[in-house]
């Protein structure tokens, strides 16, 4: 994928499709952790 | 496979997936949390209203994805604790609960709340010492009051 076409790891964006939230960016995050064996569900 | 957890300040619990292309909220969970509100024919941005008065907006790119730029949000942004990854959800969930009950019963040091749990002095309380012992590990020490002085009553 083209860089330049890459979604800013700043912005958070709103979907109307999405049942669940999902962040790429870790520094937006204040705690990360495992979970055991477990996906979300949709 | 997604199987880690982060907490967005001020949002609550998302999933964290370091390949993923976007952080994304959805709409379905948001709108379970905040007042949203959309009007084409007004801003044509989704705004997701707090309690508090202050409200987050959602502005379309040109292309026309909704997002909101955290650049300059700093009390949104935190660090990561990288401890924290030794905990499993039911773990975290269940220190926040402690931490929660902390908070609620007047913020007591983290011995006092302990010796409130071992003496079963808190009705139906949903978390052990384990998990008191795991919130101080995650969470910084929260602010404690001091103790109140007590004065003797009158007889």
């Amino acid at each position: 994928m083209n860089d330049k076409a890459r979604i800013p790891d700043n912005w958070i964006l709103l979907d109307s499709q999405s049942t669940v939230d999902v962040f790429k960016n870790k520094k937006l995050l204040k705690v990360s952790m495992m979970q055991k064996g477990s996906v979300p569900t949709l | 496979m997604v199987n880690k957890i982060g907490d967005l300040l001020g949002y609550g619990t998302v999933w964290f997936y370091e390949d993923g292309i976007a952080n994304i909220l959805s709409l379905n969970n948001v709108k379970k949390k905040y007042w949203v509100t959309y009007d084409s024919t007004a801003y044509d941005c989704f705004e997701e209203h707090k309690v508090d008065g202050t409200k987050c907006v959602f502005k379309p790119s040109k292309k026309g994805l909704f997002y909101s730029s955290v650049n300059n949000d700093i009390a949104l942004v935190t660090t990561v604790e990288n401890n924290t990854n030794k905990y499993t959800v039911r773990e975290y969930s269940y220190a926040k609960k402690a931490r929660e009950l902390q908070n609620i019963i007047g913020r007591p040091s983290k011995q006092d709340l302990i010796n409130y749990v071992d003496k079963n002095l808190i009705p139906n309380c949903p978390v052990t010492r384990k998990d008191i012992l795991r919130a101080e590990d995650i969470f910084r020490p929260g602010i404690r009051k001091e103790k109140p002085h007590i004065l003797p009553r009158n007889t």
